[in-house]
């Protein structure tokens, strides 16, 4: 079975307005979205800004509460849990966030902040093991100098900074891993530092992880499949090994296609898209891609194709898709 | 480019430094380079590497009072030297003859001028167009830059316009004097890569049509090898090495560009699960710089005495030079 499965999973933000401060519009940030995740991959999830894969991974450690849709963790729904099920659902799932700067508090040193999520979420370890010393374990598996641990964040580059927010996602030793944009903020020689390490803890401590980056090459790189989104649905479901043979949306087409190159020899024309992207108040019925698809037929400004399995571990929403 | 152009620009041991609490400390040190008209120069490096003072000294856009340049610090431009031209030179060259586009297209463009307005004050101080012909020039400009409804947009404000589209209000500004010279600050960092190729191309097809030269200043070492002619590395305030594209990608000789071209993740190459090569270590502070190499303690192929003297930048082929004791061997490597 597999470990996380989502079913239908919306999220719509109210947009209030007018006198009364009446909901006036929603905004459409996932809409529909349907995946599983299996014991010990890593699923990438791509797509340009405003797509709704970080409003997807906010939904799945419940920092936002769908609003439609449902998932389940390990077998137990967890769309609708409560306060006390949900601090033993956040202590198998972590999430690593974008800028590891606002996200950790500058008040707390390292030590404060690993050990304030030990006792939190693994009080009975810490009542037999010295806390401290699953600390400082901490702060070494992260790749840290053991005298980090009395610092203030602000005394670390920006890479350090993720190596902590990292840290702190593994104080409550969990099974899965949201990591978001993890190392776009990153220098590329850290990025590579980071991706590494990702890769070493994730052997180490047997995680699973959901992996959301713009980057395409960066989730080719580290990703075993991937979900191209695109205003809030997903497009495309394939496996990242073989990504440019059988990427068959014309979205993921056009995204591979803009991508910039690994050497000057492979210099060709980027794809460039005309048209704007549709508003998430006001979705067009068909499929959201068709205004900008170099191949859109008048059926596709009509209804939405689904999200259809096309041959084994491929799915595509495309009605011009074999 | 061949030996008859003449560079339009010459940077020559341009030096930055900045007065801080703790001490004058100098971000760029002893860069030299020329521009030719119809390249695309880009200028490569890490956070901190100075790329961008490089491009704000050329333009003269640090402030006065905290920063200076050291003595000898030549940019030649026109015979003049821009480090010691008086501020009405400058304003002369700055927007007219050099012009600049930003990374944050939000943050560069005056919200509360409309998009006409801001086009229409380059036009004003640098040309002698009458009101009715500016407007024309601008819109003009617009749809150069392939900007939807151009009427319309030219009297929005910079809010109502998506990111990709307010770049390319930046670059129809940079562009209506029809400049010698556009500095591109990482254009298209804060955009998505469908956007960022609509922008590349459309500064690829600008060079072609005006002949601009262009110093484009990047992390991105994808964005280089899709629209450059020739490469500056920088590293710590240094050149460390600049190469004709091709050659710098097939052939690094200083190990920090070769590091630097391995750590990226490559598309299409099925390298997935892979380590990637990293480069070990910290970039050293500004103020606390080793007598010897600055890569010298991330660098694999390091001995005394790159700790103990720093390289000089040298010519090492044609169009090539690296700042390095121990060059790399001009084989294939990081392809």
């Amino acid at each position: 079975m597999s470990l996380l499965q989502v079913e239908g999973l919306e999220m719509h933000f109210p947009v209030r307005g007018g006198l009364l401060n009446r909901v006036v519009a929603h905004v459409h940030a996932v809409n529909g979205v349907s995946f599983e995740v299996q014991r010990g991959e890593i699923l990438g999830v791509v797509g340009e800004s405003g797509c709704g894969k970080s409003t997807l991974g906010k939904c799945l450690v419940r920092l936002n509460t769908p609003s439609g849709g449902a998932f389940r963790y390990d077998g137990v729904d967890y769309t609708h849990a409560d306060h006390e099920e949900l601090m033993d659902y956040r202590s198998r799932v972590q999430m690593v966030f974008q800028d590891p700067y606002s996200s950790l508090n500058p008040r707390l040193t390292i030590r404060d902040c690993l050990t304030e999520v030990i006792l939190f979420h693994r009080p009975h370890e810490a009542e037999v093991r010295d806390v401290d010393e699953m600390v400082l374990e901490l702060v070494q598996k992260v790749g840290l100098r053991a005298d980090a641990v009395d610092k203030y964040p602000h005394e670390f580059s920006g890479g350090q900074r993720q190596r902590i927010g990292i840290a702190r996602a593994l104080a409550c030793n969990p099974e899965f891993l949201i990591a978001d944009e993890p190392v776009s903020a990153l220098d590329v020689s850290i990025q590579a530092q980071v991706l590494n390490l990702l890769m070493d803890l994730k052997d180490e401590f047997g995680l699973t992880l959901i992996f959301i980056s713009h980057d395409l090459k960066v989730i080719e790189h580290f990703c075993d499949r991937v979900l191209v989104m695109y205003l809030g649905n997903v497009v495309e479901e394939l496996e990242c090994e073989t990504l440019h043979e059988s990427a068959q949306h014309p979205y993921t087409r056009a995204l591979l296609g803009a991508n910039p190159i690994n050497h000057p020899r492979e210099r060709r024309e980027l794809t460039v898209l005309e048209g704007d992207v549709p508003s998430p108040f006001d979705l067009p019925p068909g499929c959201a891609f068709a205004g900008r698809c170099p191949i859109a037929e008048p059926r596709c400004s009509e209804s939405r194709p689904p999200l259809e399995e096309k041959r084994s571990g491929h799915r595509a929403a495309c009605f011009l898709v074999e | 480019m061949s030996t008859e152009t003449k560079p339009v620009l010459q940077v020559e041991h341009l030096s930055t430094c900045f007065k801080t609490d703790q001490g004058v400390v100098t971000a760029i040190d002893d860069v030299s380079f020329d521009l030719y008209p119809g390249e695309t120069l880009g200028i490569v490096g890490e956070s901190g590497s100075g790329k961008t003072v490089t491009s704000k000294s050329i333009m003269r856009l640090l402030p006065e009072h905290l920063s200076f340049q050291k003595e000898g610090s030549v940019v030649r431009f026109e015979g003049k030297n821009l480090v010691t031209a008086t501020e009405d030179e400058m304003r002369e060259v700055r927007g007219a003859r050099v012009a600049m586009i930003f990374q944050e297209p939000m943050t560069s463009l005056n919200p509360v001028f409309t998009i006409g307005w801001q086009l229409d004050e380059a036009l004003k101080y640098h040309t002698d167009l009458d009101r009715a012909a500016r407007k024309q020039r601008a819109i003009e400009m617009l749809k150069l830059v392939e900007m939807p409804n151009a009427e319309r947009r030219f009297d929005e404000y910079p809010h109502q316009l998506s990111g990709g589209m307010r770049q390319r209000v930046m670059i129809a500004m940079a562009l209506c004097c029809e400049p010698d010279i556009l500095i591109a600050d990482e254009p298209t960092t804060a955009l998505d890569v469908t956007i960022q190729a609509q922008i590349l191309r459309l500064m690829d097809d600008l060079k072609h049509k005006t002949n601009t030269a262009i110093m484009l200043i990047t992390h991105d070492l994808g964005v280089v090898a899709q629209t450059c002619d020739r490469v500056l590395v920088m590293y710590a305030g240094r050149v460390v090495e600049s190469a004709p594209v091709h050659e710098l990608f097939d052939a690094p000789r200083h190990p920090y560009t070769k590091a630097l071209l391995q750590s990226i993740p490559k598309s299409g190459r099925r390298e997935h699960g892979k380590r990637l090569p990293t480069i070990a270590g910290l970039v050293p502070s500004l103020f606390d710089l080793p007598p010897g190499c600055r890569f010298a303690a991330r660098c694999a192929y390091r001995d005394e005495h790159c700790d103990a003297v720093e390289p000089e930048l040298v010519d090492d082929a044609p169009r090539r030079r690296v700042r390095c004791h121990y060059p790399l061997p001009a084989e294939e490597v990081a392809r």
